[in-house]
C-alpha cells in the first residue's frame, strides 16, 4: 500500500513537471483559444496534483493504521493511542526536516529525505524500545518503523496538499509560524491510531477496521481541503467534491460492516433477558 | 549554507554542541519525570489503584505543556535565560499539585475512601499505618502524602525538561542564527511538544500503566528508560539542529 | 506595576476555564470516554448488556486537543481574512464539534459491533439521543478553549501561535478532566449499586449499575449525577491551573526586572507548599472520618 502511494506520488510529480503542458500549447487549436486552454489545464493539473497528494496521504494513513493495529493487538499496557503519539513525535521533526530541503534539493528529494530520516529514526527507536524495555513483541521493530514512515509520509503529503507548494518559506510561515503544524500534528496521530482503537473488542474484524481507516482519512482530507481553500482557491471545489464522494462511499461501506458484525440492531427496546444471554 | 554544514568548525561550534546537550538532557529529564508522577491508569478511576486516574503519557504531557506555555510567555518579556526554565518548572508542578489535590477531594467526598497505598505497610514520609485502610480487592486509592511528594518532584523535573528544550532551541534560533522572535518561538515550541511525546511514551512503555512514585518497585526499572530516551533525544537533537541551519537560515536569510 | 486591565482579563480567563472544565467533564461522561470506558467495555463480557454510549475516540487529552486544534485552525484562518473574531471562533467551534460527533459515532458503533459474541445490541435510539449532546458539549468546550487562547494570544501577547496554544490547553483540560471528573463517574456513578465508602473490588469489575428508579439507565442520568460534584470539581481545577499559572507572572511581571520573576517563583512555591499541607490535612481527616476498612459494613451489591 505504501508502494502504491509512492507510485501515485511519483507519476503525478512527473506529470506535473513534464512537458505535457508544453506539448498541448504547441497544438494549433491552443493558439486559437489560449485563454480557455489555460483555464482548463490549470484546473486539470491543479486537480491532478491535489488528487495525487490526497490519495497518497490517505494510503499512508491506512498503511500506518494497519501497522498500529499489529502492534496494539499484543497489548502494550498503555493503550493504542501511545503508538500514534510516539510515531507522530518522530514524524513531526522528520517532516520539518524534509520541508527544509525543498529549497536545497527538489521537492520530491525533500519528501524522500524526510522519509529516509524517519526510517532510520523509527528503526532505532523501535529496536531499542523493544530490546531494552522488555516489550518482546515479535515484529515490533518492523512495524514501528512502518508506523513512523507512514506517519511522516502522511504528515508531509497532508502539508503539501494543504499548501500546494514546494517552497520552504511557505511551510515556515504558513505552517510553523501560523501554527497549522499543531493541527497536522494531532490530526495525523489521531487518524493513524483511531481506526483500531474504535473497533477494539473480541469480534474486531480486519475489513471493518480498514474501511474505518479509509473513512477517517477521507474525512481528514475533506477537512484539509476546506482549510486549503484559504491558501490556493483555484481548483478547490473539485477536490472537495472528490474527497466528499470518496468519504461517503467508504463511510457507507463501514456502516454495512457494522450492520453485518453487530449482534442485533434494535430500535428502543429492553435489555436482553437472562435466558437470551446464555 | 549547505556547504557550511560540511565545515567542521561550524558544526562543532560551542552553541551547537551546547544546544545538542541541552536537548539531550531535556529529553532525559522528561522521561525521568514520568516515573515520579503517581499514575493509577484506568483502575484508579474505579478507586482500585493508588495514583491519579489517567494515562501515564497524558498527565505528564498535560503538566509539562502547561509549564511550556508559562515558559513561553516569560521568554517573550525577558532576556534572562534562567527565569523561563524555573517558571515553567513551577507552573508544571502547580498543575500537578492542583490536579492531585482536586482528585483527592473527589476520592474523599465523592467516593468516600481514605487516601492509602496498599503496597507498603507504612507511608514513607508520614509513617502512618496504611494497610488497614485499603478496601478489599484493591491496591489502594487516592494519592497519599508520599506519592503526592513524588508527583511534585515529577512536575518540577518534567516542566524543567520541557522548558530547557524550548529555551535552548529558542536561543539557537534567535541569538546564534539571528531569526526573529515569533518564528523561533513557534519552531521551538513545536519541537518541544514532539520531544515531549516521544519521551513520555518511552517512559510509559517502561512502567507499563501504573506507578506510585519513587516508592514503587517499578521505579527501579528507570535506568533502562533513561538509556532509551537519551538515544532517541540525541537523534532528535541532531535533526533539530540540522533543520535550523538547513531550513530557517536559507529560507529567510535570518530576517523573518 | 499591577495592570488592572490584565487582572480583569485574567478573571475572564478563569471564568471561561471553569466553564470549559465543566462541559469537558460532562462531555466525557455522556459518552463514557477515557478510563471508565473500560468498565462499560467490560460489562457485556460479564453478562451485563447495557444501554450506555461507548465512545472510545482516545483518551480525553488527545481528543480534546484534536477538537481544539481543528477549531483554532479554522478560526485563525477566518480571522486572517478579517472576519469578526467572535464569528470566527463560533465557526471554528462548529467545524470541530461536527468532526468530534463523527468520531464519537464511529467509535460507538465500532466498539459495540466488536462485542457481537456477548450479545450486546446496538440501540439506534441511544445513538440518536446521545450524539447531539456530545456535539453540543464539545462545542461549548472548544469555544471556551478558543476564547482563552484568543485572549492569551492577542491581549496578553503570548509568543506561541494561536492553534498551538489551543492544542496545549486542550491537552491540559483533557488530562485534568480525566484525572478528576472520571473518578466520580467511574467509582461512584457507575457503581451506585455498591455501598458508599469503599473502592471498587477488582472482582466486581464490569458489574455496573444498569437499572434506575424507573427504567433502564442511560448516560443522561449519569450526566445529571456527575453535574453535581465531579464536573464542578474539574472546572474549578482547570480554572485554578490556568489562572494561577498566568497570575503569578502577571502580578510579578518579569518584564519589570529579574527580581519580580524570582518573586513569582517564590509565590508559586508558596502555593505548592499550601497545597501539600492541605493535602496532608485532608488525608488525616479522611483517616479519622472513615476509619479502617471493615468488611461487615461495606458488603456486597444491592440488587435493584
Amino acid at each position: 500500500m505504501a508502494a502504491a502511494g509512492f507510485a501515485i506520488f511519483y507519476i503525478s510529480r512527473m506529470l506535473y513537471m513534464s512537458d505535457v503542458s508544453r506539448f498541448f500549447s504547441s497544438l494549433e487549436i491552443y493558439n486559437s483559444y489560449p485563454f480557455l486552454f489555460d483555464i482548463l489545464f490549470g484546473f486539470l493539473f491543479n486537480f491532478l496534483f491535489d488528487v495525487s497528494f490526497c490519495l497518497s496521504a490517505v494510503l499512508f494513513i491506512v498503511s500506518g493504521s494497519e501497522a498500529c493495529r499489529y502492534i496494539a493487538r499484543y497489548g502494550i499496557g498503555t493503550g493504542v493511542p501511545s503508538v500514534g503519539m510516539y510515531s507522530v513525535g518522530i514524524a513531526t521533526i522528520c517532516s520539518v526536516f524534509g520541508f527544509s530541503l525543498f529549497d536545497q534539493i527538489t521537492g520530491f528529494g525533500g519528501f524522500l529525505a524526510g522519509i529516509s530520516v524517519s526510517l532510520i529514526f523509527g528503526f532505532i527507536c523501535g529496536k531499542i524500545t523493544n530490546k531494552y524495555l522488555n516489550l518482546n513483541i515479535p515484529g515490533f521493530t518492523y512495524n514501528m518503523t512502518l508506523v513512523s514512515v507512514a506517519t511522516t509520509a502522511s504528515f508531509m503529503a497532508s502539508g503539501i496538499f494543504l499548501f500546494g507548494s514546494f517552497e520552504s518559506i511557505i511551510y515556515l510561515r504558513g505552517m510553523i509560524m501560523s501554527g497549522i503544524a499543531a493541527l497536522l500534528f494531532i490530526g495525523t496521530a489521531v487518524m493513524v491510531f483511531h481506526s483500531y482503537n474504535a473497533s477494539l473488542g473480541a469480534d474486531e474484524s480486519h475489513d471493518r477496521t480498514q474501511h474505518l481507516a479509509f473513512s477517517n482519512a477521507f474525512l481528514w482530507m475533506l477537512l484539509l481541503s476546506l482549510i486549503s481553500a484559504f491558501f490556493k482557491p483555484v481548483s478547490v471545489v473539485l477536490i472537495i467534491m472528490f474527497s466528499l464522494i470518496l468519504f461517503i462511499y467508504s463511510f457507507k461501506k463501514y456502516v454495512k460492516c457494522v450492520k453485518r458484525d453487530s449482534y442485533v440492531i434494535s430500535e428502543p427496546a429492553l435489555l436482553p433477558t437472562e435466558e437470551e444471554l446464555i | 549554507m549547505i556547504e557550511n554544514l560540511f565545515d567542521v568548525s561550524t558544526v562543532l561550534s560551542v552553541s551547537n554542541v551546547a544546544v545538542f546537550l541541552f536537548v539531550l538532557i531535556g529529553g532525559v529529564l522528561i522521561s525521568l519525570s514520568v516515573h515520579f508522577i503517581p499514575i493509577g491508569g484506568a483502575p484508579a478511576a474505579m478507586a482500585q489503584a493508588t495514583g491519579v486516574g489517567t494515562g501515564t503519557t497524558q498527565l505528564a504531557a498535560g503538566a509539562g505543556l502547561t509549564g511550556l506555555l508559562a515558559a513561553g510567555s516569560v521568554s517573550a518579556v525577558t532576556n534572562n535565560l534562567y527565569l523561563p526554565l524555573f517558571i515553567g518548572s513551577i507552573s508544571s508542578c502547580l498543575m500537578i499539585a492542583i490536579t492531585m489535590f482536586s482528585a483527592n477531594l473527589v476520592y474523599i467526598f465523592g467516593v468516600g475512601c481514605p487516601l492509602v497505598s496498599g503496597k507498603r505497610q507504612r507511608d514513607v514520609i508520614t509513617k502512618d499505618r496504611q494497610d488497614v485502610y485499603v478496601s478489599k480487592g484493591t491496591e489502594g486509592h487516592g494519592t497519599p502524602t508520599a506519592s503526592f511528594f513524588s508527583g511534585l518532584i515529577g512536575g518540577l523535573i518534567g516542566g524543567f525538561g520541557g522548558s530547557l528544550t524550548y529555551v535552548s532551541i529558542l536561543y539557537l534560533c534567535t541569538k546564534t542564527v539571528g531569526i526573529s522572535f515569533a518564528g523561533s518561538a513557534a519552531f521551538a515550541a513545536t519541537c518541544s511538544i514532539a520531544l515531549f511525546y516521544i519521551n513520555s511514551v518511552i517512559a510509559s512503555y517502561n512502567i507499563g500503566g501504573t506507578i506510585e512514585g519513587f516508592t514503587d518497585q517499578k521505579f527501579k526499572k528507570m535506568p533502562k528508560a533513561i538509556f532509551v530516551s537519551s538515544i532517541a533525544s540525541a537523534i532528535f537533537g541532531i535533526i533539530t539542529i540540522a533543520t535550523v541551519y538547513l531550513f530557517i537560515v536559507p529560507a529567510t536569510g535570518g530576517i523573518f | 506595576m499591577i495592570n488592572f486591565t490584565v487582572l480583569l482579563l485574567l478573571g475572564l480567563i478563569a471564568v471561561l476555564a471553569a466553564i470549559a472544565g465543566y462541559t469537558e467533564d460532562l462531555e466525557s461522561v455522556i459518552g463514557s470516554q477515557s478510563n471508565p470506558n473500560s468498565q462499560v467495555q467490560l460489562a457485556p463480557q460479564v453478562m451485563r448488556p447495557h444501554r450506555y454510549f461507548n465512545k472510545a475516540i482516545s483518551g480525553e487529552p488527545i481528543s480534546n486537543a484534536l477538537t481544539a486544534a481543528i477549531g483554532a485552525s479554522v478560526a485563525y484562518l477566518f480571522t486572517y481574512i478579517s472576519f469578526p473574531f467572535l464569528v470566527s471562533l463560533v465557526l471554528g467551534s462548529i467545524v470541530a464539534s461536527l468532526f468530534h460527533a463523527y468520531l464519537a459515532f464511529v467509535s460507538h458503533t465500532g466498539r459495540i459491533a466488536s462485542q457481537g459474541r456477548f450479545k450486546q445490541p446496538l440501540y439506534k435510539d441511544v445513538i440518536r439521543s446521545h450524539i447531539f449532546p456530545i456535539a453540543a458539549y464539545a462545542f461549548l468546550t472548544v469555544f471556551c478553549i478558543l476564547s482563552i487562547s484568543y485572549i492569551l494570544k492577542y491581549a496578553l501577547e503570548h509568543p506561541f501561535p494561536f492553534p498551538l496554544i489551543s492544542l496545549i490547553l486542550g491537552i491540559s483540560v483533557g488530562s485534568i478532566g480525566s484525572s478528576i471528573g472520571d473518578v466520580y463517574y467511574g467509582a461512584e456513578s457507575l457503581y451506585q449499586n455498591y455501598p458508599f465508602g469503599a473502592g471498587i473490588n477488582a472482582a466486581h469489575s464490569g458489574d455496573i449499575v444498569r437499572k434506575g428508579a424507573s427504567g433502564i439507565l442511560t448516560n443522561h442520568d449519569h450526566t445529571y449525577f456527575c453535574s453535581m460534584f465531579g464536573a464542578p470539581a474539574t472546572g474549578l481545577a482547570f480554572s485554578a491551573t490556568v489562572f494561577l499559572t498566568t497570575w503569578i507572572t502577571s502580578v510579578f511581571n518579569p518584564k519589570d526586572g529579574t527580581i519580580y520573576g524570582v518573586l513569582a517563583i517564590i509565590l508559586g512555591i508558596l502555593f505548592i507548599i499550601c497545597l501539600f499541607v492541605l493535602n496532608r490535612i485532608l488525608e488525616i481527616y479522611a483517616h479519622h472520618r472513615f476509619g479502617p476498612y471493615r468488611e461487615t459494613e461495606k458488603g456486597d451489591a444491592v440488587d435493584i
